[in-house]
């Protein structure tokens, strides 16, 4: 797809979100209304300004274009499952099983196939977050329930 | 001065108690590693490991992100010397000569030079930061209210038009910034701004959730969707087998007027109000090869051609006038800022213990640069060969911890994660992410300025064009976000003759 084109949309969306930004920020009573007003109606104006500009590049056909590959939209998409696997799986089996099981699979599905390589680097990566975030700075993570089984 | 000494004495004895010097060794290896690794920088890495000094002492806290700032200036250059691979924006110019020495069999030497050169500049750039900063913090202290609103103005304007080819992009950036910066209670009338009855807006958002998100999250997908290179493809360690009788028949006094010259270029380069370390090292290598009578060498594997670039870079600007001059700058006032530290003059005066404490860490961490890089040269080179297929969830891993620990709250990380979007796209749009961090940082200030000022001359906004100084920032502004603009014209309009010319 042509980056214009990518901008127009951006821009426009930029540009109904600041609308809706300046009709909040209208409700706000004096003073501290100003800055909001101010910014929201600035907001407006340069999203507009970006608009103009990138019809006219999409009508003189200038810039560059934006065309993922196949490998790079399925590593999006695996990204994507792995962030939520993430941070669903911090809430209900804790954060350092999840962690050990996003990691090497992530690096296994990005391309990284050395097993050897993603044990190694998934147990140092683990041992130095249990090591500063649980021993040094003692955050208080939600349970893991490989421990609780364990009765840890 | 004697002021400026007495803070100085004052602040030795904190800064070197054991827990502050581990910080400090600790901050200089993360950014020596994270530097050279291609795709991370001493940004992305000081993002990272905010969440992280969340909880230590100021000075202990701000030692690690002066060494991890001074240790990616150096991390940079082995990429860049090694593969042709900017490890950092300011490693562009070292490629200039440093990969054509590697490649001619001195990369040892190369690596030594740039370690060196790395560790004078930023000993002379923390020095000049120490008794350049507080002079020039006493001239913004006679400033006013309105002087103040426009000071944080200029700073914004003057990076959002800088940073960015298109100003347009660039005021959209600090806009958005500012808007962040508005969402929850404004504190001097109580009102809900932009919470939309959200318990979690009500106390505003949190730098370091916006700072990870913007300067965490993109590189990592990056890394993530880069092309996969097989193990082996990266052998550093078969590249640096160096001649060793060149190595050790160098003549290292050749380099003392190329550090000279580099450091004043950067010094000199570092007081312009956004102008930072990367214009600096590409202003440095040119004006080193053109002062050279042998120009020829230089782009072939000069030693003054890395020399020269590795020696530039300063935060002066930064730190006594809350305007930083990169990315990295703009971060670090954000790291300032999450241990109470407000950029700009009154830091000299409100926090002089913690900031002389954090200007001196600069100071120790470019020693250490030195030593460490020396110790662990080996080390770091095999940094490369780090997968970047498993260093891509590793970050973003760290970022979501780092930034669940602040609070203990979901509801940030999923914000981190929104912004980590946002600032992806807007690296992919050509739009700079420094000015909204900027705008974060400084919008309270100039909104607080801004009113203060109003109410004090109460004669709307003319009031606001009282003072000398005030015109004074108001001509800048236009000057400063003026001259891009033209120069952008004339360029369009030369481009266009060319064209007419070239059609007939």
């Amino acid at each position: 797809m042509r980056k214009a084109t990518v901008e127009s949309g951006a821009s426009l969306l930029v540009c109904l979100f600041s609308i809706f930004g300046l009709m909040e920020a209208l409700s706000y009573p004096g003073e501290g209304g100003l800055m909001p007003r101010g910014v929201m109606s600035l907001m407006i104006l340069l999203s507009a300004i970006w608009f103009l500009q990138s019809v006219k590049a999409m009508l003189q056909d200038t810039g560059g274009m934006i065309a993922p590959t196949m490998v790079q939209l399925r590593s999006a998409g695996m990204l994507v499952l792995a962030g939520l696997g993430l941070l669903f799986g911090m809430q209900f089996i804790g954060f350092f099983t999840s962690a050990a099981i996003i990691v090497p699979l992530l690096g296994y599905g990005l391309g990284y196939r050395n097993l050897r390589g993603l044990a190694i680097g998934t147990v140092l990566f683990l041992v130095l977050l249990v090591a500063v975030f649980r021993l040094l700075l003692a955050v208080p993570l939600p349970p893991e329930v490989i421990l609780t089984l364990v009765g840890l | 001065m004697t002021d400026i000494f007495q803070h100085i004495l004052d602040a030795i004895p904190q800064l070197f108690t054991f827990a502050n010097l581990l910080a400090m060794v600790v901050g200089t290896a993360i950014g020596i590693a994270v530097g050279a690794l291609p795709g991370l920088s001493a940004t992305m890495g000081i993002a990272v490991l905010i969440p992280l000094t969340f909880t230590m002492e100021p000075v202990a806290a701000l030692g690690m992100i002066a060494g991890i700032y001074n240790g990616a200036m150096y991390g940079g250059s082995i990429p860049a010397i090694l593969l042709r691979i900017p490890g950092t924006p300011a490693g562009i110019a070292t490629v200039f000569d440093g990969y054509p020495m590697a490649q001619k069999g001195h990369a040892k030497l190369a690596l030594r030079i740039s370690l060196v050169s790395s560790s004078i500049g930023s000993a002379v750039s923390a020095l000049a930061l120490l008794l350049l900063a507080p002079p020039l913090s006493l001239i913004a202290l006679k400033f006013g209210s309105a002087d103040y609103f426009w000071l944080a103005m200029f700073g914004l304007l003057m990076i959002a038009v800088l940073l960015s080819t298109n100003p347009v992009k660039g005021l959209l950036s600090a806009a958005f910034g500012l808007y962040v910066g508005m969402i929850g209670i404004d504190m001097m009338t109580g009102i809900e701004r932009f919470a939309f009855n959200q318990l979690e807006l009500l106390s505003g958002i949190n730098i370091i959730v916006l700072l990870t998100g913007l300067y965490a999250i993109p590189p990592a997908i990056d890394l993530a969707l880069s092309p996969f290179k097989p193990d082996g493809e990266v052998k550093p360690d078969s590249k640096i087998q160096d001649d060793e009788d060149y190595t050790s028949n160098f003549r290292w006094s050749s380099l003392v007027p190329v550090w000279i010259k580099a450091s004043a270029i950067g010094v000199g380069t570092g007081i312009i109000p956004a102008l930072g370390g990367n214009v600096a090292a590409l202003f440095a290598w040119n004006e080193q090869r053109r002062g050279d009578p042998d120009k020829d060498k230089y782009g072939k594997g000069a030693p003054a051609g890395i020399a020269a670039p590795e020696c530039a870079a300063t935060l002066i600007p930064a730190l006594t006038l809350g305007i930083p001059g990169s990315s990295v700058a703009a971060v670090i006032l954000g790291a300032l800022l999450v241990h109470g530290l407000i950029p700009g003059p009154q830091l000299f005066r409100d926090k002089a213990d913690i900031t002389y404490g954090f200007m001196l860490s600069m100071l120790v961490t470019s020693g250490l640069m030195l030593l460490l890089g020396t110790i662990g040269a080996k080390a770091f080179v095999n940094v490369l060969k780090m997968p970047t297929q498993l260093l891509a969830p590793m970050i973003f891993v760290m970022s979501t911890i780092g930034v669940f620990a602040i609070h203990n709250s979901m509801f940030e990380v999923w914000m981190m994660l929104g912004f980590g979007i946002l600032g992806y796209a807007m690296e992919k749009l050509d739009i700079p992410t420094a000015p909204a961090v900027l705008a974060v940082i400084l919008g309270p200030i100039a909104e607080e300025n801004l009113r203060r000022a109003l109410l004090i001359s109460g004669e709307g906004f003319i009031g606001l064009l009282q003072g000398p100084i005030s015109w004074i920032l108001v001509l800048l502004i236009f000057a400063s976000t003026g001259l891009p603009l033209f120069k952008g014209y004339l360029a369009r309009k030369k481009a266009k003759v060319e064209a007419v010319a070239s059609e007939e």
